[in-house]
């Protein structure tokens, strides 16, 4: 989608076009569930965040600042949503989301080799995910990846690194270990 | 794009995520229920307006004040001076003749010196006979 299209879909949703609103996250609602797997506790989850964070960007369109990137005005709010989500459920079951069996193990399981974003989901934080996810996923710059997690430049580039070094320690020793076994 | 990078890319492109046509629809009817937060200017009090309305008007009525005040400018008195006494001279007819040179230079120089000697004498005494004393003293 051109930024002129995109612009123009803004400004007719803003006005209250649901049909244009609808268009404009056409391209973004399967970014965002995969995304969102990897963040909630289960499938009903992850959709529901989908679903709030899609409202919350119709609801607050308004407030969009054009000098963002739509993507990154959106992943802002699918970060919020993915957490609210994960502490509302902890708090009603009392438990701990099992980590081995979220929907992001569900949907990777059918594949023979190992997933990096199944370590780097064990391995970082979740802002440090969110971080590489944003980065190596949705290409976004570092300035991006910092309005979109409310965080400095700075923080953004040395978790970037860490985050970097971590993976990749893992996908070697992997492949090592694949080699040797 | 290094190696790394391409791996995460293709991991994520694994991770099978299809909106479903239930989800859609469940989107769909959801966002056609909202109702758009728009972006409220806050609200002035009332106090805001009447607190501004009396300082224009005092700014006003001040401004009118100071001009009345000073009533009208100071416009620059042009001085009249009264003309001087006429003290001048009264004029004298003056009578000139061409001088004809009839002899040697030097003899024509004492004459002419003579002639100018003696208009001077008459004039003296002329002057002596119009003005007053008292004039000729100051």
């Amino acid at each position: 989608m051109s930024a002129e299209s995109e612009y123009e879909l803004i400004e007719s949703a803003k006005r209250g076009s649901v049909d244009a609103f609808t268009t404009l996250v056409l391209g973004y609602r399967e970014r965002l569930l995969r995304f969102l797997m990897t963040r909630c506790a289960s499938f009903a989850d992850a959709e529901d965040a989908l679903q709030d964070t899609l409202i919350n960007a119709y609801k607050y369109l308004h407030s969009y600042d054009p000098r963002w990137r739509f993507s990154t005005w959106l992943y802002r709010i699918a970060i919020r949503n993915a957490s609210r989500v994960n502490h509302g459920n902890v708090a009603e079951l009392g438990d701990i989301a099992d980590e081995n069996n979220g929907p992001l193990e569900h949907c990777i399981e059918q594949s023979e080799r190992l997933n990096l974003w199944s370590s780097a989901k064990r391995l970082l934080s979740d802002e440090v995910f969110n971080a590489m996810w944003l980065r190596y996923v949705e290409d976004m710059s570092v300035n991006d990846i910092s309005a979109a997690l409310d965080r400095s430049t700075s923080w953004t580039k040395v978790n970037l690194m860490r985050g970097r070094n971590a993976l990749e320690a893992e996908m070697n020793d992997a492949s090592r270990s694949k080699a040797y076994g | 794009m290094d190696k790394l990078a391409k791996r995460l890319r293709e991991d994520a492109a694994d991770i099978d995520a299809a909106v479903s046509p239930e989800l859609d629809y469940r989107i769909r009817a959801s966002l056609k229920g909202v109702t758009q937060e728009r972006p409220v200017e806050p609200a002035r009090s009332p106090m805001f307006w009447w607190a501004s309305s009396l300082t224009g008007l005092a700014a006003a009525l001040l401004i009118v004040v100071v001009m009345n005040l000073g009533g009208e400018p100071e416009t620059p008195v042009p001085v009249v001076s009264s003309p001087p006494p006429d003290r001048s001279l009264p004029r004298l007819p003056l009578r000139t003749e061409a001088a004809m040179i009839t002899s040697p230079l030097q003899k024509e120089l004492d004459d002419l010196a003579a002639d100018l000697r003696k208009a001077r004498d008459e004039v003296a005494s002329d002057v002596e006979s119009v003005l007053p004393p008292e004039i000729d003293e100051e």
